[in-house]
C-alpha cells in the first residue's frame, strides 16, 4: 500500500462556526488501483481528494505516501513531492489559457528546472489522441479535448497516482464516457493509480473499487 | 502599462525642459558674468572686497598668455571693478562699473553689443551704461557724463565718459542696471592709478563641459604664479538657488507621478490576481512553489516597467521633437525677464536612465504586495474560486 490515510479529520472554521468536512477517515491505495469516490454534494469527496493530493492538510490524522508523512513536509518539499508523485485532473479542466496544448502538458516538467524531453511530451499527447492539436490554445478546443489535455498534463510526470475531482461533470455523457475509457486504458497500460470522485452512478461502474462517503464519513 | 508610458513621457518632457532651461541659464551666466574661471591675486577672495587695491594682478598679460596655452581655453579677459559717482547735467548718482578689453567684452555681452554701439579701444572714453542708470540720469546714447572715483593711494580722479551703448536690464527690479557702467580697462587703469593691473582674469572655455578637465591645469598655474581661482559654479549663487528650486519642483512632480503609478499598478495587479486565482491554485497543485508564484508576478511587473518605460521614452522623445519643431514652450514675461521667452525640450541620457530604473523599481514595489498575496494563497481555496 503506497498511500495510507490514517484517521484523517478536517474541520473548517468559518467565523465562529466549525464545519467538520471529514471525520476519522482511513483508507489505503495500492499501485494500479482504479478507485471511485462516490457521494452527494457536500459529502467531503473534494476535501478527501485534496488531502490525499497534498494540497490541503488534515486537521487530525496523517497521510503517508511512499513511507513519507506529507503533513510534516515544508511547502517547498511538498510542492516538489506533488510534482513528482501526484497528477491532477480538475472538473473545469484548469488549463492555462495563454499556453498551447503542448505547453500546458509540458508545464509540470518545466517546474523541475531540468531540460524537457520533447519526445516524451509528444508521446503523452499522442496517447490521448491530440497529436494534431499541439499548437492549439485551450479556447480552440472542445470540452472533451480540453479534458484530454488535462489528462495528458496529469500523466506527463509519470505520477504514482492521478487524482481527478469530478472529471466528467462538465462534459456530456458520451464525452464523459470516452474520458473514463481513456483513464481506464491508461490505468491498464501503466501502473498509475487513479482516484476520482463523482456523484454519477453511471460513471462509477467503471471503477475497480467504489468508496461511498456521506457527511464526511466513509460508508464502507 | 499605459500609465507607465504616460508617466515616463511626462517625466522626460518636464525634465528635458528643465535641462534646457538650466543649460541656457548656465551659459548666460557664464558668458555674461562669470566666465568659466576667475583668476585673482592670492588673498583676493578673503580680503579683496575690503582692500581691492592691495589684491590686483599686476602685469596680467604674462598670466593671460600662460592661461591661453591651456587646452580648451578660448580667451582670457582682464577685468577691473570700480565704484564712484557719475554726474550729468541734471543729477549725479552712484555707479558700479567694470572695465575690460572691448574685444573680449563684446563676446561676453552680445546683447549690449547689438544695442547701439559698444566700447572700443579707439575711443577709450566710451562706456556702455545700464538701462536703469540712463533712465535715472535722463540720458541716452551720445550723451557725456563725468565719472569720479577714489584712486589707489588716495585722492579723487575723474574721467569723461560718452555713452556708446545701453545694457538692457530686466525692468524695475534690475538694481544692478541702475548703477552699471562698462568701460575700457586701459582708461580705468589710469582713472584708478593702478598701472597695468586687473582685479580678475575671466577665463572662457570652448565648452562648459570642459571645466573639470581644465581645472587641474588652472590650479597648477595659480599655484605656480601665486594666484587663486574660483569656478563659475562657485560664483553663480543665483543660478544655484534657482536650480535648487527647479530641482525641488521636479522632485515633487516626480514623487506625485510615482505615487499615482504605484496606486494604479497595485490596483491593476490586484485585479489581475483576482482573475488568476484559479490559475494560481492550478500551478501550485502541479508543484509550483510559493516563491516561484511570487517571482512570476514580480517578473511580470519588471516586464511592465521595462516595456512601459521604454515606450514612454519613445513617446517622450516624439513629444519633445514636436514641441521643438514648433519653436518650444512659451513662458510669460517675469520680473527678471520683461520679454517672454521660449524653452525647448532637451532630454538627457542620465536623467532618462534614472527615470527608467525608478519606474521599474516602482512597478516591482507596487506589485510586491500582490505577489506576496498570490504566494500565500491556500491551494484548495484558490481551486474553489469561481
Amino acid at each position: 500500500m503506497f498511500i495510507s490515510v490514517n484517521n484523517v479529520s478536517k474541520t473548517y472554521r468559518m467565523d465562529k462556526v466549525e464545519i467538520q468536512a471529514l471525520k476519522n477517515v482511513s483508507l489505503g491505495i495500492e499501485a494500479g488501483d482504479f478507485i471511485c469516490l462516490m457521494g452527494p454534494s457536500g459529502a467531503g469527496k473534494s476535501t478527501l481528494l485534496h488531502i490525499i493530493g497534498c494540497i490541503e492538510n488534515p486537521t487530525e490524522g496523517d497521510v503517508i505516501i511512499h513511507s513519507s508523512n506529507v503533513k510534516k513536509m515544508k511547502d517547498k518539499t511538498l510542492s516538489l513531492f506533488r510534482n513528482a508523485h501526484i497528477g491532477f485532473i480538475f472538473q473545469s479542466f484548469n488549463l492555462l489559457p495563454v499556453l498551447t496544448v503542448y505547453e500546458n502538458v509540458e508545464y509540470p516538467l518545466m517546474i523541475r528546472g531540468k531540460k524537457v524531453d520533447r519526445g516524451h511530451v509528444e508521446s503523452v499527447i499522442e496517447s490521448v489522441g491530440l497529436q494534431d492539436y499541439m499548437k492549439h490554445r485551450p479556447d480552440e478546443l472542445s470540452g472533451g479535448q480540453r479534458q484530454r489535455v488535462a489528462v495528458a498534463r496529469a500523466l506527463v510526470t509519470k505520477p504514482d497516482i492521478i487524482i481527478a475531482d469530478e472529471p466528467t461533470a462538465n462534459l456530456d455523457s458520451k464525452t464523459g464516457d470516452k474520458i473514463i475509457d481513456l483513464l481506464l486504458d491508461l490505468n491498464r497500460k501503466s501502473n498509475t493509480a487513479f482516484l476520482f470522485s463523482t456523484h454519477n452512478e453511471a460513471v462509477s461502474k467503471y471503477a475497480k473499487r467504489i468508496i461511498h462517503i456521506l457527511d464526511g464519513e466513509l460508508q464502507d | 502599462m499605459a500609465t507607465i508610458v504616460i508617466g515616463m513621457a511626462a517625466l522626460l518632457v518636464f525634465s528635458g525642459n528643465n535641462t534646457y532651461l538650466f543649460k541656457t541659464m548656465r551659459e548666460h551666466f557664464v558668458i555674461t558674468q562669470f566666465g568659466h574661471f576667475q583668476i585673482y591675486e592670492k588673498g583676493y577672495v578673503e580680503n579683496g572686497r575690503d582692500y581691492p587695491f592691495d589684491y590686483l594682478i599686476k602685469d596680467y598679460s604674462n598670466v593671460s598668455e600662460e592661461l591661453k596655452k591651456i587646452p580648451h581655453v578660448k580667451f582670457v579677459a582682464p577685468r577691473l571693478s570700480f565704484t564712484g559717482l557719475i554726474s550729468g547735467d541734471k543729477m549725479s548718482t552712484a555707479v558700479m562699473g567694470i572695465a575690460g578689453r572691448p574685444e573680449e567684452e563684446k563676446l561676453m555681452d552680445p546683447d549690449s553689443a547689438s544695442n547701439g554701439s559698444f566700447i572700443s579701444s579707439d575711443d577709450p572714453s566710451g562706456i556702455v551704461a545700464g538701462e536703469g542708470l540712463l533712465k535715472k540720469l535722463s540720458g541716452s546714447p551720445g550723451d557725456s557724463f563725468t565719472i569720479m572715483t577714489s584712486m589707489k593711494g588716495g585722492g579723487i580722479n575723474g574721467m569723461d565718459a560718452v555713452v556708446k551703448g545701453i545694457r538692457k536690464g530686466y525692468g524695475e527690479f534690475d538694481q544692478l542696471g541702475k548703477m552699471f557702467v562698462l568701460a575700457d580697462i586701459d582708461r580705468v587703469e589710469r582713472l584708478l592709478n593702478v598701472g597695468n593691473s586687473a582685479g580678475s582674469l575671466i577665463v572662457m572655455l570652448d565648452k562648459t563641459e570642459n571645466t573639470g578637465s581644465v581645472e587641474t591645469a588652472v590650479r597648477a598655474l595659480c599655484s605656480k604664479m601665486g594666484l587663486e581661482y574660483k569656478r563659475w559654479d562657485q560664483l553663480a549663487v543665483f543660478y544655484k538657488s534657482v536650480r535648487a528650486m527647479y530641482d525641488m519642483n521636479m522632485m515633487v512632480i516626480t514623487i506625485i507621478i510615482l505615487a499615482i503609478l504605484v496606486f494604479i499598478i497595485a490596483n491593476t495587479m490586484s485585479m489581475n490576481l483576482f482573475e488568476r486565482i484559479r490559475e494560481i491554485g492550478t500551478i501550485r497543485a502541479l508543484g509550483t512553489t510559493r516563491m516561484k508564484v511570487a517571482k512570476i508576478f514580480l517578473a511580470e511587473s519588471v516586464l511592465i516597467g521595462v516595456i512601459g518605460s521604454i515606450a514612454g521614452t519613445a513617446l517622450g522623445l516624439l513629444i519633445s521633437l514636436f514641441i521643438n519643431s514648433i519653436g518650444g514652450i512659451y513662458h510669460q514675461p517675469t520680473m527678471y525677464s520683461p520679454a517672454g521667452y521660449y524653452t525647448l525640450i532637451e532630454p538627457d541620457i542620465g536623467s532618462t536612465l534614472r527615470y527608467i530604473i525608478l519606474l521599474i523599481i516602482v512597478a516591482v514595489g507596487a506589485a510586491f504586495a500582490t505577489a506576496r498575496k498570490a504566494a500565500k494563497m491556500a491551494i484548495a481555496d484558490a481551486l474553489r474560486w469561481i
